[in-house]
């Protein structure tokens, strides 16, 4: 019947939009959401005493330095995940028209995947950790996060497979999503005694989890959430998903590359990380137009559709400036050779991680937590306040770190000045960006209270007859 | 409105109705096959990628034990929270995959016995280790040493120069 109607009013606007029955995924999609926006809460508060650290010499603290930058590092990836995963049961089952295989199997996820990560946390805060880089907490404790994921893997698949003559793109997309998280994440959990193969599949998760299997999830739920909001046509949404999702798989696996440059992997990783960064682009250009399609739209939106537009649009601009052109620009070798190790890389991975990722999250949590309610003008007002607080908190604060980085790369890497001199010199920089991580943290603080407001007023909207 | 669109659709289901469940099952057919070829590509491009990671991640030399020891030193202590190797790490410190070309092992293990007060900090010293446990640590730092990084440092020329 579907296609039925596809068919014949083709280039118009699906009618999508009455449904209005709500699943039992998406009354689970709710926790992980919230808990969710509650770690992205911590996270900024964590990132803003790391920072005064830095600039206030002899700060006393209950956790020293190197295990504070473990937390909020493991904190950067492990939001976005639990995030990830409510947002995923909720698009799949309003994507599908239809629950997912087992509610049960999603409640069973979520208390693993809180239980471990909050694990992670705890164990590092007690000095107890595994010291590699984005995954500093004990293999253990990945372990758990990875039985979640593949619980995750299985109740999607068997979704989809209830109805296989039903199985659209972006439901499709966000499942093989979830498949690449829990595989890269996989290696991770094992010890290896070889350096080379520890940096290598460490960035399994810091780069392909960010630039494939996120980058998956995040357009299927674009393309979602304009269909079903009704702001675009089913047809004109979905008709470059599946090439963008091979191209984000392609060129994210083999653009790994440009990770490898340096770490002892043979010369032939130059020519290929180089190259294959820049078909990386492309996906993220078929993006930007997905999301044009769905702007170009007349219909009027609502203020809760207008906020997470907003959201949605800072994930945009910085997922192309950010993350893709000041990307692809590190990735030259030439240009890689001295800027590596610096903190332009830092001022990268703000933009990159939270620019891009963080945003397509919290666009897509504020869109369900609010489900079934509108902001009042002043809920709305305070939305764009805070997310304009947080775009300007990370522009201030990563170009601080991409300032900061390049004068390493002239004095450090150029000159050949002694690291400490350098480190110096950079101290006016640093102190800027603790600036803008102060002006972020308001903004964060200020949304999670909205959105925890909208979580509290939609808290018994339609309670599901189970 | 509604009217005339059913009727229209009557009137097309009429005419041309044999064709029109045709082209429903090749547009079927069509998004099926793209989801396999979707399916088939991600799993071949997961598994060669896989396999050439592996591959190029063959060390010079095995590693001694004394070094794979010094790892876990490494990374029990969590150093790559301010210090980098191969470029990849914190920024609060010296990146050390080339240290041991620059300093004395004694010295490299006494720094870390007795560990000295860090610039800008009047009191906060440099963490401290025991001394099996430094040992082994430059041991690991002195494997890393090994591995070629194909130029990288760019100022590490000029250090063997001098």
């Amino acid at each position: 019947m579907k296609l039925f109607k596809r068919f014949s009013f083709r280039g118009k606007i699906d009618k999508s939009s009455a449904r209005k029955q709500q699943f039992i995924a998406q009354k689970i999609s709710r926790r992980y959401c919230f808990s969710a926006v509650s770690l992205f809460a911590l996270q900024s508060v964590v990132a803003s005493l790391g920072a005064l650290e830095l600039v206030i010499p002899d700060l006393p603290s209950p956790i020293p330095f190197e295990y504070g930058r473990a937390i909020h590092l493991a904190l950067a990836v492990l939001w976005p995940l639990i995030g990830t995963m409510g947002m995923v049961y909720f698009f799949t089952t309003a994507e599908l028209n239809r629950e997912i295989y087992s509610p049960r199997l999603a409640r069973w996820q979520y208390w693993l995947v809180m239980f471990f990560s909050l694990g992670v946390f705890s164990t590092l805060a007690l000095r107890i950790g595994n010291g590699r880089e984005y995954l500093e907490g004990i293999p253990i404790l990945y372990v758990g996060i990875c039985i979640s994921l593949i619980l995750a893997s299985y109740n999607l698949v068997r979704t989809l497979l209830t109805d296989k003559r039903n199985i659209t793109p972006a439901a499709a997309t966000m499942t093989v999503g979830v498949i690449f998280l829990m595989l890269l994440l996989l290696p991770n959990t094992i010890t290896f005694s070889n350096p080379i193969t520890d940096e290598a599949t460490k960035f399994w998760v810091v780069h392909l989890w960010e630039e494939m299997a996120f980058e998956l999830t995040s357009a299927g739920f674009i393309a979602t959430y304009f269909i079903v909001s009704g702001l675009a046509p089913r047809t004109e949404v979905e008709k470059w998903l599946y090439l963008e999702a091979v191209l984000a798989v392609v060129g994210g696996l083999y653009g790994t590359g440009h990770h490898y440059y340096w770490i002892g992997f043979p010369a032939v990783w130059l020519v290929l990380g180089s190259l294959v960064s820049l078909v990386e682009v492309i996906p993220v250009g078929m993006l930007v137009r997905m999301t044009y399609k769905g702007l170009k739209s007349t219909k009027i939106r609502s203020n809760r559709e207008k906020l997470t537009l907003w959201l949605l649009l800072s994930s945009v601009f910085h997922h192309i400036i950010g993350a893709s052109l000041l990307g692809l620009f590190l990735t030259v070798p030439w240009i890689n050779l001295y800027t590596h190790g610096t903190y332009i890389t830092s001022g990268h991975a703000h933009l990159a991680l939270f620019g891009s990722l963080g945003f397509a999250v919290l666009a897509g949590c504020y869109y369900i937590l609010s489900q079934g309610s509108q902001p009042t003008l002043k809920g709305y007002k305070g939305g764009v306040l805070a997310v304009i607080l947080l775009n300007s908190g990370l522009i201030i604060m990563s170009s601080a770190l991409l300032v900061a980085g390049f004068m390493e790369t002239y004095f450090w890497r150029i000159l050949g000045m002694d690291f400490m001199q350098v480190r110096f010199i950079l101290k006016p920089y640093l102190s800027i960006r603790a600036l803008g991580g102060a002006i972020f943290t308001l903004g964060d603080l200020l949304l999670s209270w909205r959105i925890f407001k909208a979580w509290q007023a939609t808290r018994s909207y339609r309670q599901p007859k189970i | 409105m509604i009217y005339i669109e059913l009727s229209l659709i009557t009137v097309y289901y009429y005419n041309f109705g044999k064709y029109y469940h045709d082209i429903i099952l090749i547009e079927l057919e069509g998004i099926l096959l793209k989801l396999r070829s979707f399916l088939l590509l991600s799993i071949l491009s997961w598994v060669l990628f896989v396999a050439i990671t592996l591959i190029s991640s063959r060390l010079p030399s095995p590693v001694p034990e004394q070094a794979e020891a010094g790892k876990s030193v490494w990374q029990r202590n969590n150093c790559v929270s301010c210090h980098t190797l191969f470029g990849h790490g914190g920024y609060e410190a010296d990146d050390l995959t080339h240290i041991t070309a620059k300093e004395t092992s004694e010295y490299l293990v006494n720094y870390l016995v007795q560990p000295p007060v860090m610039r800008p900090n009047k009191y906060a010293r440099h963490p401290a280790l025991n001394e099996a446990d430094a040992e082994n640590l430059v041991n690991y730092l002195e494997f890393v040493h090994t591995i070629p990084t194909l130029g990288w440092p760019p100022q590490q020329e000029e250090v063997e120069e001098n």
